[in-house]
C-alpha cells in the first residue's frame, strides 16, 4: 500500500475509534461514575456487606440476561424469561419437596424442563415462523398460568436444608450465585467469540437471509438460543428458591424488564448482530447499583421504575448518537 | 442542445468533507432548462454526495447554490421540495401497504377538515391527474406492494410532479427495469424535458447515457474532471475520464470446445409452479454459461432452486454425473456449488461483520480445531484472497459495509472461492459496480475458468456483458426456456428476438 504516513494516521484513528467503538466502555464508565457518586453521597454504599447484597441480587437477573443476550443477538427477543423462571422453579421445588430425588438433581431436571419449554418457543419462532415477540409473550402467559394452576398462589415450603448452598452459600468471599454467573459469562464469551456456533449467532442477527444462503443452519441455531434462554431462566429461578428456602409463585416476572435492559444498556442492539455478554454483565451490575442507590439515598421506592425507565431511554439515545457520529 | 437556454440550477465551488475522505472538491455544475444532465463517475466519485446536497439531505462545507440566478440555501428536503427539486431514488421510498394515491400525495393529503378528516375523493382525483400528466395509467386505489418496480418508480416520479417539481434527479433509475420499461421511462423523461423541466441523471450504464443525456459531467475522486457533449464523445472517452486511465477492452470470448470436458451440472425439466417450467440445460467443466432474460423471466428463481433455496415441483438436477437433491443451500454448498445473489446487501453481505468474517463464514467449521476457530488460519486464508483478488480494504477487521460496491462483491466472490466451489452461480454480479471493478471481476472469472476449471452460470441484464464473458447463452422468458446460442455468434438483437419469439 502506498503512503505510509497516511496509514499511520489511519492506524491512530482506528485505535481511537476502537476505544469509542468498544461497546462496553460507555456503560463501564457510567458504572464507575455512578459508583463514585454513591460512595461520596452515602457511606453505606461502599461496604462489603452492601456490595455483597448488590452483587448477589444482580446475579439472578444477570443469569437470565445472558440467555436473553443470545436471543437478542439473533435478532429475536424472549419475553417469557420471567414466567419461565417462575414455572421451572415451582416444578423444581415440587420435586424436591414431594419426591426423594436429590435437590441438586432436581435443579438439573428443572433446567432440562426450561430447555424443553424454550425449544417449544424456538420451534414456533424458527420453524413455524411466528413473530418472536408474540410467541414468547404468549408462552410466558401459559407459564404464568401454569404456576397458578399448580400452586393456587401458595408458596411451596419444606425445601431440604442442604439445598441452601446454591443460593446462600459462599466460596471464600464470593457468593455461589455470583460464581455461577461468572462461569456462564466466561463460557458464553468464549463460545460467542471463538466457535462457529457463536459466530453464526452474530451472522443470523446481522443478516438472516444471507445466513441461510451461506449454509448456516438458521432454524437449528435460532431454536437453540431460545432453549438456552429457557434453561438459564430455570437455573436463575431455582437458585432463587435456594435463596428463599421456598418456591415462591411470584418468582420471575420482575426479571423480564431488567434482563432486556441489562443487555441493551450493555450495548446489545434490538435488531441483532451486535453486542457482548460482558456488556450485559456490566449492564446488569449497573442496574443493580442504580436500584441499590435509590434505596440507600432514601428515594421513594415508587420512583425506582421511573428512574430505570429513564436510564434505558437515555442509554439508547446515547447509542444512536454514537452510531450516527461514526 | 440548450447552450442558449437559461440556467435553472447552478452549483458553485462546492466542497464536502467526510471523516477520512474529501467527498467533493471544488465542484461546479450548471443545470439548464430543458436538459438532461448526466453525472457519471465510479463508485465513490461523489455523485451521490452531490445529489444529496442538492436535495438537502446533507449540507456542503463550502460553496453556493443558485436557483434561477438567486442564491438559495437548502438545509433539508422540504426546502428542496419548495424549490421544485424532486428525486427518484435508486432505493424507492414508498409505503408498500398504502394505496397509490396516498403514496403520491404523502405529506400533503387533501383534507375535509384540516389535519383531521381526509378527503378521499379529491385525493383520488388529484392522484389521477398527476398520473395522467405523466401519461401513465395506474389505479389510484391500488396497493403499492402489488405494483411492478417500474410502476412504483412512476409513482416516485408522480410524487415529484405532485408538488410541481421542475428539476428531477434520477439515481440509477434503470437498474431494475426491463428494456421496454426503460424505453418507457425515457419517453417520460423526454416529455418532462420538453415541458421545460430539467433532469440530473445518474447511471452506471454508459450506453444509455449517450442515448438520453444532453450534457455529461464526469466526476472522479470528488472532482469534476470533464464536461462532455454526448454527440461528440464516446464510451471510451467517458471511461477514460472516469477511471483516469485507459481500461483494457476485454476481448470477446473465444469459442468454447466442450469436447473431452465433463458435464458438471445437468438440469432436466426443472419446474416450479408460477416461477419456471421445464428448464433443461447442461453446464460443462470450465465453461461460462450465460443466462439472460427480461425481468420476470424466472432466471433468479431458477438458480435459487438449483442452489436449494427452494424445492422444485418436478424435474431433476445432476451434478458431476450423479442425481442430486439440494434441500437447503447447505446441501448445495457441500456439493461444491456457490451462489452470489442479485441483491448484495439483502442476501449477500453481513454488513456489520468484518471483511475476514464475511469471507470465511461458510468455512468456519472447517477452520475449527476442537471447538475453537483457528483465527490465524482464518486470517491467512482471507489475506491470501485479498491479495489474489486485489480487494481494497484498509484492514481485515474493517466492517464490510464500509467498502465500495466493487470490493464488497469481490469479498463475496472470495467467500465462495475459499469454499473450493466448482460451480459458481453469479446473479447480476456487476450491477451497480463501477467500470474498473467490473473489468476486474470479468478478469477474475476468466482466470478461474481457464486455470482452475471452475464452471460459471452467469446471469446479467446487460446483454453486452453476457455476450462478452459467456461461452454459451441460454435465453429465458416468462418462465420458459426459449433457446440457446453460442456467444461468439450472437448479437443483442438476436438474444432479444429469441426471448420474445
Amino acid at each position: 500500500m502506498p503512503m505510509n504516513e497516511n496509514n499511520m494516521q489511519r492506524e491512530s484513528l482506528t485505535v481511537m475509534r476502537k476505544i469509542l467503538h468498544f461497546k462496553e466502555s460507555g456503560i463501564l464508565i457510567a458504572l464507575i461514575l455512578l459508583s463514585l457518586t454513591l460512595s461520596v453521597a452515602t457511606n453505606k454504599f461502599l461496604t462489603p456487606y452492601n456490595i455483597g447484597i448488590v452483587i448477589r441480587q444482580v446475579s439472578f437477573v444477570a443469569i437470565v440476561a445472558l440467555g436473553q443476550t443470545l436471543v437478542l443477538l439473533t435478532g429475536g427477543i424472549d419475553l417469557s424469561v420471567g414466567n419461565m423462571a417462575g414455572l421451572c422453579s415451582i416444578l423444581g421445588s415440587l420435586m424436591m419437596v414431594s419426591t426423594r430425588i436429590d435437590p441438586y438433581v432436581c435443579t438439573i431436571l428443572a433446567m432440562l424442563i426450561g430447555l424443553m419449554l424454550g425449544s417449544i418457543s424456538g420451534f414456533l419462532i424458527a420453524r413455524v415462523g411466528l413473530n418472536a415477540f408474540i410467541a414468547t409473550l404468549a408462552m410466558g402467559e401459559v407459564f404464568a398460568g401454569l404456576v397458578l394452576v399448580i400452586t393456587k398462589g401458595y408458596p411451596i415450603t419444606g425445601i431440604p436444608p442442604k439445598f441452601k448452598f446454591l443460593g446462600q452459600g459462599m466460596l471464600g468471599l464470593v457468593p455461589v450465585p455470583v460464581i455461577i454467573m461468572l462461569v456462564i459469562t466466561a463460557i458464553f464469551a468464549y463460545v460467542l467469540k471463538y466457535t462457529p456456533y457463536g459466530r453464526h449467532i452474530y451472522a443470523i442477527g446481522g443478516n438472516e437471509l444471507a445466513s441461510r444462503l451461506v449454509g448456516i443452519r438458521v432454524i437449528r441455531i435460532k431454536m437453540s438460543v431460545y432453549a438456552i434462554s429457557g434453561m438459564l431462566s430455570a437455573l436463575a429461578g431455582i437458585i432463587f428458591v435456594s435463596r428463599m428456602n421456598a418456591g415462591q409463585p411470584t418468582i420471575g416476572p420482575s426479571w423480564l424488564m431488567p434482563s432486556v435492559t441489562a443487555a441493551i444498556i450493555g450495548g446489545t442492539t434490538l435488531s441483532g448482530g451486535e453486542g457482548t455478554v460482558l456488556g450485559t454483565i456490566i449492564g446488569a451490575i449497573f442496574m443493580g447499583v442504580l436500584a441499590n442507590g435509590i434505596v440507600l439515598l432514601d428515594i421513594s421506592a415508587y420512583w425506582e421504575r421511573v428512574i430505570i425507565g429513564a436510564v434505558v431511554v437515555a442509554a439508547v439515545i446515547i447509542d444512536i448518537v454514537r452510531v450516527r457520529r461514526f | 442542445m440548450g447552450e442558449t437556454n437559461r440556467i435553472t440550477l447552478e452549483i458553485q465551488n462546492v466542497y464536502k468533507h467526510f471523516p477520512g475522505v474529501q467527498a467533493l472538491k471544488d465542484v461546479s455544475i450548471a443545470l439548464h432548462e430543458g436538459e438532461v444532465h448526466a453525472v457519471v463517475g465510479e463508485n465513490g466519485a461523489g455523485k451521490s454526495t452531490l445529489m444529496n446536497i442538492i436535495i438537502g439531505l446533507i449540507q456542503a462545507d463550502r460553496g453556493k447554490i443558485f436557483k434561477n440566478n438567486k442564491e438559495v440555501f437548502i438545509s433539508n428536503p422540504i426546502d428542496a421540495q419548495r424549490l421544485g427539486i424532486g428525486i427518484v431514488p435508486q432505493e424507492l421510498n414508498l409505503v408498500p401497504l398504502l394505496t397509490v394515491m396516498e403514496n403520491i400525495l404523502l405529506g400533503m393529503m387533501p383534507c375535509r377538515v384540516k389535519g383531521m378528516i381526509l378527503d378521499w375523493s379529491t385525493m383520488s382525483k388529484r392522484a389521477a391527474q398527476v398520473l395522467e400528466q405523466i401519461g401513465e395509467y395506474i389505479d389510484p386505489k391500488a396497493v403499492v406492494a402489488n405494483l411492478s418496480t417500474a410502476q412504483q418508480q412512476i409513482l416516485q416520479i408522480a410524487r415529484a410532479f405532485s408538488f410541481g417539481a421542475q428539476i428531477l434527479i434520477f439515481d440509477e433509475p434503470t437498474s431494475s427495469l426491463s428494456l421496454k420499461e426503460t424505453e418507457n421511462l425515457f419517453k417520460i423523461i423526454k416529455n418532462f424535458k420538453e415541458s421545460g423541466g430539467s433532469v440530473f441523471y445518474i447511471s452506471h450504464r454508459l450506453e444509455e447515457i449517450l442515448e438520453i443525456a444532453d450534457r455529461i459531467t464526469v466526476l472522479r475522486d470528488g472532482c469534476k474532471v470533464a464536461e462532455l457533449a454526448p454527440e461528440s464523445t464516446s464510451l471510451r472517452e467517458m471511461i477514460r475520464h472516469m477511471v483516469g486511465k485507459e481500461v483494457e477492452e476485454v476481448s470477446r470470448t473465444i469459442r468454447f470446445d466442450p469436447k473431452g470436458r465433463g458435464v458438471v451440472l445437468k438440469v432436466e425439466n426443472l419446474t416450479r409452479a408460477y416461477e419456471f417450467r421445464k428448464i433443461s440445460f447442461e453446464l460443462f467443466e470450465g465453461e461460462i454459461l450465460g443466462l439472460v432474460g427480461l425481468v420476470g423471466s424466472g432466471r433468479t428463481e431458477l438458480v435459487k432452486c438449483i442452489f436449494g433455496d427452494t424445492v422444485p415441483d418436478s424435474g431433476t438436477v445432476h451434478t458431476y454425473g450423479k442425481e442430486t437433491v439440494h434441500r437447503t443451500p447447505e446441501d448445495a454448498i457441500q456439493n461444491r456449488l456457490a451462489y452470489v445473489p442479485e441483491e448484495r446487501r439483502k442476501l449477500g453481505l453481513f454488513p456489520i461483520m468484518s471483511v475476514v468474517e464475511n469471507m470465511t463464514i461458510p468455512i468456519l467449521k472447517r477452520l475449527t480445531s476442537f471447538i475453537r476457530i483457528d483465527k490465524k488460519q482464518q486470517t491467512s486464508k482471507a489475506q491470501e484472497f485479498i491479495s489474489k483478488l486485489d480487494i481494497r480494504t484498509p484492514s481485515l477487521s474493517q466492517r464490510v459495509q464500509n467498502l465500495s460496491g466493487g470490493n464488497q462483491q469481490k469479498v463475496i466472490l472470495a467467500r465462495w472461492l475459499l469454499t473450493g466451489c466448482r460451480i459458481l452461480i453469479l446473479d447480476e454480479p456487476t450491477r451497480g459496480i463501477d467500470v474498473n471493478a467490473k473489468a476486474e471481476i470479468h478478469q477474475i472469472l476468466r482466470e478461474l475458468v481457464a486455470k482452475e476449471g471452475i464452471s460459471v452460470l452467469f446471469i446479467s441484464s446487460e446483454l453486452q456483458e453476457v455476450l462478452k464473458i459467456a461461452n454459451r447463452i441460454i435465453v429465458m422468458h416468462e418462465g420458459d426456456m426459449k433457446g440457446e446460442v453460442l456467444a461468439d455468434q450472437a448479437t443483442q438483437e438476436e438474444l432479444l428476438q429469441i426471448a420474445l419469439s
